[in-house]
């Protein structure tokens, strides 16, 4: 199932990956310091940091795994972990998003790294989350090299590995030049791209299937349950997700670091709205090709493929024009994009801020060695994905799980409530990667002491952040006035956005 | 060491995720979701407590989600009846798709609303004060 043949396609892409590579070169000559790579110089106005925020979110995972869920299983995607991440748009504006500009206010404050040695005075706590996001940060990555090689090679006709080479190296040219600047306003022009594609796609597709309601009576033909909010997704898991995708969502590095790169707080006001409307035109890609390509297929129209992932690309092979089907594929690589691009940007900053100064060094020409960072860690992505393929799937999800159980109790709670200690910080945070790692990697080995359906990143979330709150609470007496006063002023007190 | 009103919320925060926890340990759905919900109004209230009528938008919120999957709960969140139709889709599935989805956008909406600074943030009873 390939387009090898079709020039149009072909030349949309390309076109496509054309346009990033002139943005890129733009954004390169705009870097010229760390502020600049790391927080885009605290520049980006409302509609350029939400859509930025959206795009770095919504993934290859999101879409082309959203689909794959979607055709295999129903709504659950959708409704579970598409839904729940739009809530948590809102929900991390609400709880961190003035707060976390407040701070970065306060000086040199790039990183979640930064941010929690900060509001903790520990130098552990920063080398623990640092830890966190370059672990998280490998997996994700891993798991978009992996679905650029899938695009790529079904437009271009190639192997895996030389089709995600050719992605990665479009993302490394303008990723490692133009660091953040460049994977912001990138990440609109994907961003955009994917909200119009999805929309058109979506009516598209339920049209060619016959409506809504062809669909909905085939699916019950087969189950009523397929039909249904949770498919044939067990409903624990369902509301799993929904626990790990709304409160994580709020957790995410890649949304968190957007509110320190604001020019000033009233840029907050409409954001989260922006983004939320963003990610939910994008679900209904999801939902129209997901549902459709389902109903072709138990109808016995629809090819047989090697795996739901495929799904996607197959549908627009069968039933879209080549120029159509081009738009839609250059709108997956802008999901894969730009979520790749913001997760080298993090990895880097973890390797070359946060782990050095943990131990009370600082690199030098920082700004270089950032580059340096982000082009190793993509060359890391590309190995790992292709030589440890169950590892790195095993670390996608992985991925999301760590960010959520990692930051959400020491980085979201922690900026809301004052009584949250450094001692519960780095206890969460240990405690946190220990049981994600135990449960993902003993499941491979046939260790699942969780129930069928329990999602072990929402176990791990849900412990994390209960022995946080409980380590707080027992050693506040003796952490008393352990933050730096001027950020502990803004940890709690401070309000959400201006009117 | 004195509690304030975040301190009461981390520790209403600390309760409803240990009931999701024993929820997963169990395998009971219901006691996931449940908790999951209030964790939402939970949070909101972290961010608003100390506005004036804070408590209004996490209270408005939590009730709405919960009457929205109570509703779904009854009519079939986890066995869809199979029956009738509703815009083309399963009863279930259009409560899911259109209350539930525009109600988690809302969320972001009343940010715009409600998460303004200066106006309405609460003047400091005496005691604060002179704290």
């Amino acid at each position: 199932m390939t387009f090898d043949t079709n020039n149009w396609v072909i030349g949309v892409v390309a076109a496509y990956l054309l346009i990033t590579l002139l943005i890129g070169v733009w954004a390169t000559r705009r870097t010229r310091s760390s502020a600049d790579f790391f927080v885009a110089g605290r520049s980006l106005g409302m509609f350029v940091m939400a859509i930025a925020a959206f795009a770095s979110v919504q993934s290859g995972f999101g879409i082309l795994g959203g689909t794959g869920i979607t055709f295999s299983s129903g709504l659950a995607f959708v409704t579970g972990i598409g839904f729940a991440a739009v809530l948590g748009f809102g929900l991390a504006w609400f709880l961190v998003g003035r707060r976390l500009f407040d701070l970065g206010q306060q000086g040199e404050v790039y990183t979640v790294g930064d941010v929690v040695e900060r509001r903790y005075g520990s130098r552990a706590v920063r080398g623990a989350m640092a830890v966190a996001v370059v672990l998280g940060v490998v997996g994700y990555l891993g798991t978009q090299v992996q679905a650029m090689g899938v695009v790529m090679a079904a437009i271009f006709g190639i192997d895996l590995v030389p089709g995600a080479l050719i992605g990665l190296g479009v993302l490394a040219v303008y990723a490692v030049g133009g660091g953040t600047i460049a994977a912001v306003y990138t990440d609109v022009f994907q961003g955009l791209l994917m909200i119009g594609v999805s929309i058109v796609i979506s009516f598209y597709a339920f049209d060619r299937a016959g409506g809504v309601a062809e669909v909905t009576r085939t699916l019950r033909e087969e189950s009523a349950a397929l039909a249904g909010p949770a498919g044939s997704i067990p409903t624990l898991t369902l509301v799993c997700w929904i626990l790990l995708f709304a409160v994580g969502a709020a957790a995410q590095p890649q949304l968190l670091t957007k509110f320190l790169m604001i020019r000033d707080v009233k840029q907050l006001k409409w954001g989260a709205f922006i983004a939320a409307l963003a990610y939910m035109a994008t679900m209904m890609l999801v939902v129209g090709v997901g549902l459709t390509a389902l109903a072709f297929s138990l109808r016995g129209e629809f090819p047989e493929l090697g795996g739901p992932d495929q799904a996607l690309p197959a549908f627009l092979v069968e039933y879209t024009t080549p120029v159509f089907a081009g738009l839609v594929m250059a709108a997956i690589l802008s999901a894969i994009m730009s979520t790749g691009d913001a997760f080298v940007n993090l990895g880097a900053a973890a390797l070359v801020r946060d782990l050095p100064r943990a131990f009370g060094r600082e690199v030098g020409r920082e700004l270089r060695w950032s580059r340096v960072a982000v082009a190793g860690l993509l060359v890391v992505s590309v190995l790992a994905a292709f030589y440890f393929d169950t590892l790195v799937a095993l670390l996608g999800v992985f991925g999301w799980g760590t960010f959520a159980a990692a930051l959400f109790p020491s980085v979201v709670l922690g900026m809301v409530w004052q009584g949250a200690t450094r001692q519960a910080a780095l206890v969460s945070i240990v405690l946190s990667l220990a049981i994600n790692f135990v449960l993902e990697i003993g499941a491979l080995y046939g260790f699942t002491p969780l129930p069928d359906g329990v999602v072990n990143g929402a176990f791990a979330l849900a412990i994390s952040t209960v022995v946080f709150i409980g380590v707080s609470l027992a050693t506040r007496a003796s952490s008393a006035g352990e933050a730096d006063p001027a950020i502990a002023r803004h940890v709690g007190e401070a309000q959400t956005a201006e009117r | 060491m004195k509690w304030n009103e975040s301190d009461r919320l981390a520790v209403l925060l600390l309760a409803v995720l240990s009931v999701a926890t024993v929820g997963m340990v169990l395998g009971s759905w219901q006691l996931v979701l449940y908790p999951t919900l209030l964790t939402v109004g939970v949070l909101l209230a972290f961010a608003l407590v100390r506005r004036t009528g804070g408590l209004v938008v996490p209270v408005a919120v939590t009730s709405v989600l919960l009457a929205l999957f109570g509703a779904l709960h009854g009519i079939g969140l986890a066995a869809p009846s199979g029956e009738g139709l509703v815009l083309g889709w399963d009863p279930a599935t259009a409560l899911y798709l259109f209350g539930v989805g525009p109600a988690f956008v809302l969320v972001s909406l009343l940010f715009v609303l409600y998460g303004g600074d200066r106006p309405g943030r609460r003047t400091p009873t005496r005691k604060e004060a002179s704290r």
